[in-house]
């Protein structure tokens, strides 16, 4: 009963967005090419690693109306700060959400993390609620960008079950003066927890990226 | 008893038999008189050519066969020795019809040389116009023409009724004929109001004295072309604001605190447990920062040059569009449709 009405409630609000007038009108959407430099805290059974290294990726987005979907996608290498072993970063989110005012975003979708080592693969994989909000600082050229995560569910293909998990992203962006690109400055924060206290993972990443169209 | 009834009687034959003389057309009196004055009965022919001129009501002479009953009086004057009662008649012939000519055919040269020095003393004009002329303001399609009787001065004006000039169309000489023409403008060079007026032409000698005032009355109907309305005042909703209002400083204010103390405060509560980096703490102050740069760069009442800008060359365009209307009516105005009426004439001579 409690996910039905949760189910109804998220129906209404993007029902209600979509019929409103002054609605983000229109189709539109961008593509942003984005360095990142994460540093990852994992800890297990007392063990601290400390792994840091850069990333690559793209972020792109289509806006329909007040729908819009987003994709995010980097990897790149990672060196531990203990035996300075390598493995590889691949992230990757998709998010879908609804815009019911204009500085307001609400939308769910799957965002998961993966280190690839010669070891093998370890994927964090949690579905997320979003909660985004973005205003302008001075129009036409600087806005900011807030954007929290939380966990609904996950999962840890490691044999562990999945406790919690959450994240947090800021973003300046700048237009670039006579060009249609936008720069942007941002740190972000993803967080997962296992059960019973077994272990955490934590990424911290500052981010570096221009994008093109909105 | 028989005697009085052999006088009414009497009485009543002569009255009966009076009666055809007394009947006798206007017109017929003039043929009468013609025919004494060739049999050399000047008295009489004298006699039925002023009982015939002195008709009146539905017997008056109509003015062809007056001005010939005039000439043949002041030829039978003349013959009598008469000269002035000639003259006089001969002065009533110019003031009928300034462009009358004795036939020179049927008067001797003694006569035509009379008539024509009368003539040439009297000065009389003659106006001809239509009854109805509907001109364009400002194009000078009026044209009433004058007739002289002999060559001198006049000078035609456009009077209101109250005798206050509102334009005068000529003064100069005129000989045998002078066409005017009048533009339906007065003085001020703006079409004649509609009203009652005069076109009052005054014969004056060479001295300067007004001898004659021809008055010929004249119903103007001034009609203005339709003019275009203003265009109005573009509406506020296509005037962009002037100045900053509360809304774009506050979202910078807000945003930016918000952005920054998010980026601050939040991942220690997203991982409250690890080690995190400082350097969250410049892109927090950078967006805070910002914002607070954005509040004041966006604060309310703060002028907004480009929208000024924008609104001045809308109202510029407006100002433009009211002077084109004004300058296309001031044109229609001018082209203003007269419609000329005009009345029977009088004449004031003035006493020399």
């Amino acid at each position: 009963m409690c996910r039905l009405l949760q189910n109804v409630s998220v129906l209404a609000m993007v029902a209600h967005a979509l019929a409103s007038p002054t609605a983000a009108q229109g189709f539109g959407g961008e593509v942003r090419a984005v360095v990142g430099f994460p540093t990852v805290n994992r800890e297990a059974l007392a063990t601290v690693d400390r792994l840091t290294g850069t990333a690559f990726g793209l972020d792109a987005g289509v806006r329909f109306w007040r729908l819009e979907l987003t994709v995010r996608y980097l990897q790149g290498p990672l060196e531990s700060s203990i035996d300075q072993t390598k493995s590889d970063l691949v992230q990757g989110t998709v998010a879908l959400q609804v815009r019911p005012i204009d500085f307001l975003t609400v939308g769910i979708g799957p965002q998961a993390r993966s280190y690839i080592s010669e070891g093998g693969t370890e994927r964090w994989l949690a579905w997320e609620g979003r909660l985004g909000v973005d205003t302008w600082l001075l129009r036409p050229a600087l806005r900011s960008a807030l954007v929290l995560s939380y966990a609904l569910g996950g999962s840890v293909n490691t044999g562990s079950a999945f406790s919690k998990g959450g994240s947090i992203e800021g973003r300046l962006e700048a237009r670039i003066p006579r060009t249609p690109l936008w720069a942007a400055v941002g740190y972000r924060v993803e967080h997962g927890s296992l059960g019973a206290n077994t272990g955490t993972d934590t990424l911290e990443e500052f981010l570096l990226s221009v994008a093109v169209g909105r | 008893m028989i005697r009085p009834r052999i006088w009414l009687l009497a009485v009543c034959g002569a009255f009966l038999l009076a009666e055809p003389a007394a009947g006798q057309g206007s017109g017929e009196l003039v043929q009468r008189g013609i025919q004494a004055y060739r049999d050399l009965e000047l008295p009489t022919a004298v006699g039925l050519i002023r009982r015939a001129l002195a008709a009146q009501g539905d017997d008056t002479l109509p003015e062809p066969a007056r001005l010939e009953a005039l000439s043949y009086l002041g030829a039978a004057e003349f013959v009598r020795g008469r000269n002035d009662s000639a003259a006089a008649a001969f002065r009533r012939i110019v003031q009928l019809d300034p462009r009358y000519r004795l036939d020179p055919l049927v008067f001797p040269p003694e006569l035509t040389a009379l008539f024509a020095s009368v003539r040439r003393d009297t000065k009389v004009v003659e106006a001809e116009l239509p009854a109805v002329a509907t001109i364009a303001a400002g194009s000078g399609e009026f044209a009433p023409r004058l007739f002289a009787s002999s060559f001198h001065e006049v000078r035609v004006t456009i009077e209101r009724t109250d005798g206050v000039p509102a334009r005068q169309v000529y003064e100069g000489l005129i000989s045998d004929s002078l066409e005017l023409r009048w533009d339906g403008l007065d003085a001020t060079g703006a079409p004649l109001q509609s009203g009652r007026y005069v076109l009052a032409i005054e014969s004056r000698l060479a001295s300067g004295q007004v001898v004659r005032i021809l008055r010929v009355p004249l119903d103007i109907e001034s009609n203005p072309a339709d003019t275009v309305d203003h265009p109005p005042l573009p509406p506020d909703s296509l005037f962009l604001p002037e100045r900053v209002t509360r809304g774009p400083g506050l979202e910078a204010l807000v945003g930016g605190l918000v952005g920054g103390v998010g980026i601050a405060v939040l991942p220690l509560v997203v991982a409250p447990d690890a080690d995190l980096s400082a350097g969250r703490i410049a892109v927090a102050g950078t967006v805070a920062l910002t914002g607070v740069i954005g509040f004041f760069k966006q604060r309310p009442g703060r002028p907004i040059a480009a929208n000024v800008r924008a609104n001045e060359l809308l109202r510029q365009d407006w100002r433009a569009r009211v002077g084109e209307v004004a300058q296309l009516n001031a044109g229609r105005r001018s082209i203003a449709e007269i419609v000329v009426r005009a009345g029977p004439p009088t004449v004031i001579d003035v006493a020399r």
